[in-house]
């Protein structure tokens, strides 16, 4: 029998060690349990860091500006685009992005690029000009001339996952501005480059503070931990996370250098919102604040950009200008007294506005309609995901100075239409589309009033009835026949009244509900007389017609009679394609938003080549482009040259349907096809024709763009005679009244017109036909 | 008066027509034919500009078709294109010698947005085409050349052949075998150029 001192002592000896052993035990199992759970970590780290780091929405990028001697772009214009690509006045030029104007010309110095076909570099240059254009270009340093130069292209927006998402244009630390890091780290984290992923003194400071309020609100995080957060982890606050954090930074810290932890942050880091697409990283949030690359940056900008990584939504520039701007000057002051700014530079920067790019969104998601465009086009090429993820860059055919010069014209016009017609505010809706005569590159497109809003794009998706637009195909189809008919074919203005299938009577009338007697064809397109249309459609057949509006390039037509006035549902985008083709001299190419696709190491994965295929005949394209500048000259919308300069020869047609519903306007000079609709969206009447709505603003739409006159020189097939407009015959010096007409070569009529000592009394083959 | 002027543009033109050197064609960039063979410069007034010169009734003119032979430019570099459209056309070419097509095309598209109605510029297109087994596009292009020629033979010449080659690649031989004829027609026009009498 044991003393019972010992025996107590015994048991209390034998309960420690079991108390122990269970301890060792249980620590021993959390320990593992700990292992696993930092392995997972690790591993998750480690694959998430040296694989694809973010997915990249595509990049999307207007047309650059060509620059080159004889280029026809005003000296105030080509300032104008400087400014849109973020260029900034100077005194003398400093780094790229920067131009000083001058009162001959303006000295640049341009941003570095990297195109599809190679790199444009940085350069400084002279150009010089004036309101007429640019005279010359040359080398500051050499004083060599230059042939032909191309700016940095705007970034015009992004393809992200249509439920929103996370959009960043990456950048690399060693391209980041010294101020910026440096800056950032004296505001965010000083002790960045000494501690291992945690700052312990942080810890205490936030446990005591988290502690004493009983909840979760102090950070304390260091850049890494900030990495993390934004990283790996949700957004909730719990300690259980915040354990998490701690050690994946302190794991993240192991396996990476402070550099790549640093330049993962600066590309990861959230900084604002815009719509459904959250900007991250300061490479796109320097172009979504201030449209200009990170790298040409002020002091003040940076400071800005610093100030609102602590909370973006708390801190948002343009809803909240001024608390940002006491953050902003709070970061300047940090800066001065960590020696980054010197005493002058604060007080610079101190004066600075914060200065925000115009508009709401800044200097991307500017154009939703033109993008929704080259999105569509992209949808059939690429898998969304593409798009969305893999960062591709995507070069357009946009014309930032022809986007523009549409924008403005809507909304100056629209009002003013209003105005007139006694109409409230936002009655009317109009889109418009912009198209290269040649090459088919849709250069500008306008889907609504709201055009900075992603909406009903009806440039696009609003198909309506063209109304007189059709008549243009009709005319096509008649002259495609010269054996029968030519522009000087007299055509009656008659009733017609047409038996349709189901026992309507189809009775077509002049929008002037007058009859004007016989006119030649051409003069019945000019004034767009819908009797003699009728009369010409139903002779030539409605399969001719389809075809001629097919081999403009739109498929849809419908096989009845009512096509020749326009029952014919397009698009403006459709009508675009098929006056196109017209301003193309027959030539069709399909209608394209892009130009070049790059994978985002700029490696070049698809080309879109201009392709072009004769589909209508170049002869009776011409002879329809000449009545078409009749409509302009004489016809139903001449008052376009109240606006237009005299000397400036351009095709069109004004277009209006049933009860004023519809007003169009659809033409083309040398080098722009535009066409322009207004209406409104509840199909309700306007009051407007195509001549009074659509017309005016295409007209100052042309004006505004310094368009080029169409070329009057005949193709080799075309042969212009003197036609006594009367009989369609040929006329000579006794004819009063005569006019010189083209004709398909081989087609001029051979008989004299009674003025011209031809007989009265034989009719001629053409009347009999029509008349049969 | 009016005689002394008609002789002057007779044997102006008479000058002009009897200097034509015979071009190599087949050639889809033709070279610059290094110096004008024509004494003190452009035979005609706005020769340059490829506007065929009217020189006047009592003139006799040649029955032939194109007039004039020497009002045309022979090359792209005479025609009075665009320094930058120049420059792009030669990028192109050096790309072409270099295998490099797509930018060839690519520098050539460019040019096209420069001057979108120069047919040196679409013949060019249609000659890299044809290399690139695109005989379609190819097509088209030779086409769109020769609507934008204003019947310059320099320019149509290389156009039917290219449209006879484009052609019998699409196994089209009877219109290969037309636009054969054309081609040869107007390489006979431009090597044995119709004198002035």
């Amino acid at each position: 029998m044991l003393p019972p001192r010992l025996a107590s002592w015994f048991s209390r000896r034998n309960l420690l060690r079991s108390g122990l052993t269970v301890l060792v035990l249980l620590l021993s199992a959390l320990l593992v349990v700990a292992a696993f759970q930092i392995a997972a970590l690790d591993r998750e780290i480690r694959s998430r860091f040296a694989g694809v780091r973010w997915t990249l929405p595509a990049q999307v990028y207007a047309a650059p500006q060509e620059l080159y001697p004889g280029l026809n772009l005003p000296l105030a214009d080509l300032k104008h685009e400087l400014l849109r690509l973020g260029y900034r006045p100077v005194d003398a030029l400093e780094g790229a992005g920067t131009f000083v104007p001058r009162a001959d010309g303006l000295d640049i110095a341009s941003r570095a690029f990297g195109f599809w076909d190679g790199a444009q570099p940085a350069l400084r240059m002279l150009v010089r000009g004036g309101a007429q254009g640019i005279e010359s270009i040359s080398d500051l340093a050499s004083g060599q001339p230059l042939d032909l130069i191309r700016l940095d292209p705007m970034l015009i927006g992004s393809i992200y996952p249509s439920r929103g998402g996370e959009d960043r244009a990456l950048i690399k630390l060693a391209d980041a501005p010294e101020l910026l890091v440096q800056g950032l780290l004296a505001v965010e984290d000083r002790a960045f480059y000494q501690h291992s992923g945690i700052s312990l003194r942080g810890i205490v400071r936030a446990a005591f503070e988290n502690f004493t309020s009983g909840r979760v609100r102090q950070g304390a995080s260091t850049i890494t931990q900030q990495l993390v957060k934004n990283f790996f982890l949700s957004s909730e606050r719990t300690f259980r996370r915040k354990a998490k954090e701690i050690v994946m930074a302190l794991l993240l810290e192991a396996h990476y250098d402070k550099d790549a932890i640093l330049e993962a942050y600066l590309n990861e880091i959230y900084m604002g919102q815009d719509g459904s697409r959250a900007v991250h990283g300061f490479g796109l949030a320097s172009s979504f604040y201030f449209n200009k690359p990170l790298a040409e940056l002020k002091p003040h900008e940076m400071a800005l950009l610093v100030g609102i990584v602590k909370g973006p939504s708390q801190y948002d520039p343009r809803r909240r200008p001024d608390v940002v701007r006491a953050r902003r000057d709070l970061v300047l002051h940090t800066w001065a007294e960590r020696g980054l700014l010197r005493e002058d530079e604060l007080e610079r920067a101190l004066a600075q506005p914060l200065g925000l790019s115009g508009g709401a969104r800044g200097g991307v998601e500017r154009y939703p309609a033109f993008v929704e465009l080259v999105k569509r086009q992209l949808r059939d090429q690429y898998p969304e995901e593409a798009l969305t993820n893999e960062g591709l860059r995507i070069f357009t055919t946009l014309e930032p100075r022809a986007q523009e010069a549409l924008e403005l014209r809507l909304l100056a016009d629209l009002p003013e239409l209003e105005k007139a017609r006694k109409m409230a505010p936002g009655t009317l809706e109009a889109a418009g589309v912009i198209t290269s005569a040649e090459g088919g590159e849709v250069q500008a497109v306008v889907g609504g009033r709201s055009i900075r809003y992603a909406g009903f794009n009806r440039a696009l998706d609003s198909r309506r009835s063209i109304g007189s637009l059709a008549k243009p195909f009709v005319y096509l189809a008649a002259l495609m026949q010269p054996e029968r008919y030519n522009l000087a074919t007299v055509l009656p203005d008659e009733p017609i009244n047409l038996k349709l299938s189901k026992g309507n009577v189809w009775s077509p009338a002049n929008y002037d509900k007058k009859l004007h007697g016989s006119m030649p064809l051409y003069v019945a397109l000019a004034q767009s007389y819908n009797l003699p249309t009728v009369r010409l459609g139903l002779d030539v057949g409605v399969k001719k017609v389809q075809e001629a509006f097919a081999g403009a390039g739109f498929a849809g037509a419908p096989a009845l009679p009512s096509i020749f006035l326009g029952a014919v549902d397009m698009s403006p985008l459709d009508v675009a394609q098929s006056y196109n083709t017209l301003a193309a001299s027959g030539y069709q190419t399909p209608l394209s938003a892009i130009r070049e696709v790059l994978t985002k190491d700029n490696q070049p994965l698809k080309r879109y080549p201009f392709k072009v295929k004769q589909t209508l005949p170049e002869g009776p394209v011409f002879l329809t482009s000449w009545a078409m500048a009749k409509v302009l000259e004489f016809g139903t919308a001449r008052s376009a040259y109240n606006v237009i300069p005299a000397g400036t020869r351009l095709a069109g047609k004004t277009g209006t349907t049933d009860d004023l519903r519809d007003s169009w306007f659809a033409g083309y000079s040398a080098d722009r096809v535009a066409v322009i609709w207004v209406g409104r969206d509840d199909y309700k009447p306007t009051g407007l024709t195509g001549a009074t709505g659509a017309l005016p603003v295409w007209s100052r739409l042309m004006r505004d763009l310094k368009v080029r006159g169409l070329d009057d020189t005949p193709p080799a097939d075309v042969e212009e005679a003197l036609i006594d407009p009367a009989s369609g015959l040929k006329a000579d010096e006794r004819c009063v009244g005569a006019v010189s007409i083209p004709f398909v070569a081989g087609y001029v009529p051979s008989e004299s017109a009674p003025c011209a000592g031809g007989l009265l009394d034989k009719p001629a083959e053409w009347l009999k036909e029509i008349f049969q | 008066m009016t005689r002394l002027l008609l002789v002057l543009v007779a044997g102006l033109f008479a000058a002009g027509c009897a200097n034509i050197q015979p071009q190599p064609v087949g050639q889809v960039y033709p070279e610059p034919p290094g110096q004008p063979t024509t004494p003190g410069g452009s035979p005609v007034p706005g020769g340059a500009t490829g506007q065929p010169v009217s020189p006047g009734e009592p003139v006799p003119v040649p029955e032939v078709k194109p007039p004039l032979l020497p009002s045309y430019p022979r090359n792209i570099e005479a025609s009075g294109a665009a320094a930058p459209v120049l420059s792009l056309v030669r990028q192109a070419r050096e790309a072409r010698k270099a295998g490099k097509l797509e930018p060839a095309a690519a520098a050539l598209e460019r040019a096209l947005r420069i001057e979108p109605r120069n047919p040196w510029v679409w013949q060019a297109l249609a000659g890299l085409h044809l290399q690139l087994g695109q005989a379609e596009q190819a097509e088209s292009e030779a086409q769109k050349s020769n609507s934008l020629a204003r019947r310059n033979p320099y320019i149509e010449v290389e156009n039917w052949r290219l449209l006879a080659a484009a052609r019998s690649q699409r196994g089209n031989a009877n219109g290969a075998a037309q636009a054969e004829a054309r081609h040869e027609e107007l390489q006979r026009l431009l090597t044995q150029p119709p004198l002035a009498p």
